[in-house]
């Protein structure tokens, strides 16, 4: 009981902190008027790490072994 | 739900705990330069800014401030870090205490600096915007004033008041600068006379609290 109240104790300030920070990186973003510019990054990002993640190739690939026509 | 959000605290309590960083020393540093900064950007506020923005500049300094600290705790972190790598080794105490000063003053001067221009940018924004929107009503008044030239050929009327106004920001921008940089320095100097003992606990002492902790460990067990 103690471990978790410890727990949600810790959780509670770090989402405080990373909303703050949050804030902080927000203000300063939207009075350089660089907003769409940060947002166009953030979402280049997320496309190429999106293209990165699922054009991986899987380690799951069946290798078919059969009689080769080249074989003789 | 409650275990992912144990794990997650684990793993903050554990990376809390390799870095070795005093975090009130941090803490102390991040929250003095964050609050002498504030202070600049305040009064360059007041002295260039957009009147759009004017309010009473003491519960400006502390909102903008207060807004700001955990930037500045990352940098000072970084900072302090980045001084335990390279410097933490040397057995100079000068040394070390000088080089994280200096570090810790270079990245807080550089938040601060992004801080003031940004904040700079925003309001040349909105005096672009009003002056704009002053000569669509004042046409007159803003063709006539004399001197109101830019040092660009053929930039006359708005576009010479837009280019004053620009010049004005980039004037405060550098003075702040400098005034930023040497008050940061001071700031920095003063926060180390009071904890410049306890930037970063070292290795060994790392080690030593190990071996007492493996020694009870052992006593328990054989006892």
């Amino acid at each position: 009981m103690r471990y978790e109240a410890r727990n949600f104790v810790v959780a509670v300030v770090a989402l405080a902190a990373v909303l703050w920070t949050l804030a902080g990186l927000a203000t300063l973003v939207y009075w350089s008027g660089l907003a769409w510019w940060m947002c166009a990054a953030v979402g280049a990002a997320g496309f190429v790490w999106t293209l990165r993640v699922y054009l991986r190739p899987s380690a799951a690939v069946k290798v078919e072994i059969g009689p080769s026509s080249n074989s003789r | 739900m409650s275990t992912v959000v144990g794990r997650a605290v684990e793993r903050l309590d554990e990376r809390r705990r390799r870095t070795q960083v005093y975090w009130v020393t941090v803490a102390s540093f991040a929250v003095a330069i964050a609050y002498v900064d504030g202070f600049w950007l305040t009064s360059m506020q007041g002295a260039v800014g957009a009147i759009e923005r004017n309010e009473e500049p003491l519960g400006r300094w502390l909102r903008d401030s207060t807004l700001m600290v955990p930037l500045f705790f990352l940098g000072v972190s970084a900072a302090v870090l980045l001084a335990r790598r390279w410097f933490g080794h040397r057995r100079s105490w000068v040394v070390k205490v000088g080089a994280t000063a200096l570090l810790v003053t270079v990245i807080g001067s550089a938040i601060g600096i992004a801080e003031t221009a940004a904040s700079s940018a925003y309001d040349y924004r909105l005096q672009s915007r009003d002056l704009t929107s002053v000569h669509q009503f004042h046409q007159t008044i803003a063709d006539a004033k004399p001197g109101a030239t830019a040092p660009t050929s053929g930039c006359t009327g708005i576009c010479a008041e837009k280019q004053l106004t620009l010049a004005s920001h980039v004037k405060a921008l550098k003075l702040a600068t400098g005034l930023l940089l040497v008050s940061n320095l001071v700031v920095v100097l003063w926060v180390m006379m009071f904890r410049g003992d306890r930037l970063w606990r070292s290795a060994r002492a790392d080690d030593e609290a190990r071996v007492v902790e493996a020694r009870s460990t052992v006593e328990a067990v054989l006892v």
